[in-house]
């Protein structure tokens, strides 16, 4: 019925590169892998990209003759058509400007690759302290059911969950004086909660299968909980990279 | 009876998890504020001198409802937030009603018809388009918004529709964005796709009996608990959207108190935000028993 999903004996005889190819939603898969190849690479190396002499202008280059100038992609221009706004002269786009510049004339599109390495890092360490955190109450919440220890976990996860998040970073960015850190550790902290009831539940729902019951006397259950809960998180940590790494709103 | 006990067990604990917001917001606070010691040097306050600070605060708040004194404005802080607050709170309804409306058919019809053309190019659009974040968007919708239903020249011509562009595209904005309408869609399609190739389906399908009642119901319940849970982000998201839309409201209120060193006013703020959670999830606790009986404990 379902022609991408369906299984065909065929598919598993090729292998190699071909054999990807011939499988159902392989295209998909190739989209998806060269955007985040794109972003990865343009985050991780677009910061060098005028010491490596492949584009013209550095991220601090300020140019006051050309500032405010808008994009030379067309499509983008028509978004930003400030024209009727504007009343100074600088307005015709400068070429080598993908995305304009700023109103200090400094080229927008390496100052957004510029900062997409501090995002990506940030992002990191935001899923890092929140896989760390939520693995250890959801698995407190999870494995302890009924008992005090539960209790106390999820305590503490209705509570990192009653946070106005908005307001709480906030008054975090005023006290480290917008320190990238403390602000990255409190948004791990705040998203711990997602990570928590996704443990707790995969837990939960391990803990009553057969094969571990059959081996509850022995140490070996805590292990294979372990292994099979991180297999089942994987997937859905994975699909909320992002809705971890964005902001609270 | 068991009913009313699991609501009451959700109560307490509602009041509890309160008290951690609370006080956890204002030992944030506290670092923002000084005081003077015996030498009249300033210092950050003490952890203790915070703690009998929040007890006078909360019990003033909870047995007189006296939310505290603004030290910028001189007024009473209940009156300051009171202003705004109506604005915050038609948006994050307004979005939440929004995104359901959108979501709940579209899932169901791509759980239905999920090999038609339409599922196919239209689904994946709409995610792609739900995944923008809030300020993204509404930078983009704005200057749009600024021409068709800017209030600068109301005074000339007031329609109907332009009263509802006003105020209907924020909220709607605020509804479809950071990834609602998307993870909503998601959801209710893997819960309908699942429903339909169920036996008991297949059978009132081939007596052509009504199946469309225990679908919605069925849908129904990853979309509150998406819904409650997603209440928090809109609250946040509101904030952003009125603060590029209105420029006034809750979010101005609030970054004043911050940028003045208000505590009373934020922590007003970050009460109510809390308060609204958890009235919220305790909803949605009540919301999935009455739909699904089996998950009362």
């Amino acid at each position: 019925m379902n022609k991408r999903f369906s299984y065909n004996p065929e598919n598993e005889t090729a292998k190699g590169m071909a054999g990807f190819f011939r499988q159902p939603g392989s295209l998909s898969i190739m989209i998806g892998t060269v955007i985040i190849l794109l972003f990865v690479i343009g985050a991780l190396f677009g910061q060098y990209a005028y010491q490596l002499n492949l584009y013209p202008h550095s991220p601090t280059d300020v140019q006051f003759d050309r500032f405010d100038s808008p994009p030379t992609l067309s499509v983008l221009r028509t978004l930003f058509d400030r024209r009727e706004l504007m009343e100074w002269e600088y307005y015709e786009p400068v070429r080598g400007h993908i995305l304009g510049t700023d109103n200090d004339g400094r080229d927008i599109f390496i100052r957004v690759l510029n900062g997409a390495s501090t995002y990506l890092y940030a992002g990191v360490l935001t899923v890092l302290i929140s896989l760390l955190l939520g693995i250890v109450l959801g698995s407190m919440s999870g494995y302890y059911r009924g008992r005090v220890t539960e209790s106390i976990a999820s305590y503490i996860t209705n509570v990192l969950d009653a946070y106005p998040r908005v307001v709480v970073l906030i008054i975090v960015a005023f006290i480290s004086h917008f320190n990238l850190y403390a602000i990255m550790i409190t948004l791990g902290i705040l998203n711990a909660t997602r990570v928590a009831r996704i443990v707790s539940g995969t837990i939960e729902s391990l803990k009553n299968t057969d094969f571990i019951w059959r081996q509850r006397k022995s140490v070996y259950p805590i292990l294979l909980l372990s292994e099979n809960t991180l297999y089942g998180i994987t997937a859905a940590i994975c699909c909320r990279f992002k809705s971890y790494t964005d902001l609270p709103a | 009876m068991k009913t009313a006990r699991t609501v009451l067990k959700e109560i307490i604990i509602a009041f509890l998890v309160l008290f951690g917001t609370t006080f956890t917001i204002y030992l944030l606070l506290g670092q923002l504020t000084y005081e003077h010691d015996d030498e009249g040097v300033r210092t950050t306050p003490s952890f203790i001198s915070l703690t009998v600070a929040y007890g006078e605060w909360i019990t003033s708040a909870v047995f007189k409802g006296d939310l505290g004194h603004s030290t910028t404005t001189n007024r009473d802080v209940s009156d300051i937030i009171g202003h705004g607050f109506r604005q915050t709170f038609i948006l994050v309804i307004g979005s939440l009603v929004v995104s359901i409306l959108i979501a709940v058919p579209l899932g169901v019809i791509a759980a239905v018809r999920s090999n038609s053309l339409f599922v196919r190019f239209f689904i994946p659009g709409t995610y792609l388009f739900s995944a923008l974040p809030v300020f993204l968007l509404a930078i983009f919708i704005r200057p749009f918004w600024v021409q068709h239903f800017g209030i600068l020249d109301w005074y000339d011509d007031v329609s109907w529709f332009r009263v509802a562009g006003y105020f209907g595209i924020p909220i709607i904005i605020l509804g479809i964005a950071d990834g609602v309408v998307g993870e909503m869609i998601k959801h209710v399609r893997e819960v309908v796709g699942g429903m339909i190739r169920e036996n008991y389906i297949r059978a009132a399908i081939a007596r052509s009996a009504r199946v469309s009642k225990h679908l919605i119901k069925n849908a129904l319940l990853p979309v509150v608990t998406i819904v409650t849970s997603r209440f928090s982000y809109a609250l946040g998201g509101a904030l952003i959207v009125e603060y590029i839309f209105y420029s006034q409201g809750i979010s101005i209120v609030a970054l004043d108190a911050l940028k003045y060193r208000d505590p009373h006013v934020l922590l007003a703020i970050g009460m109510i935000f809390s308060l609204l959670i958890v009235i919220a999830n305790i909803l949605n606790r009540i919301l999935t028993v009455a739909v699904d009986p089996r998950t009362r404990e």
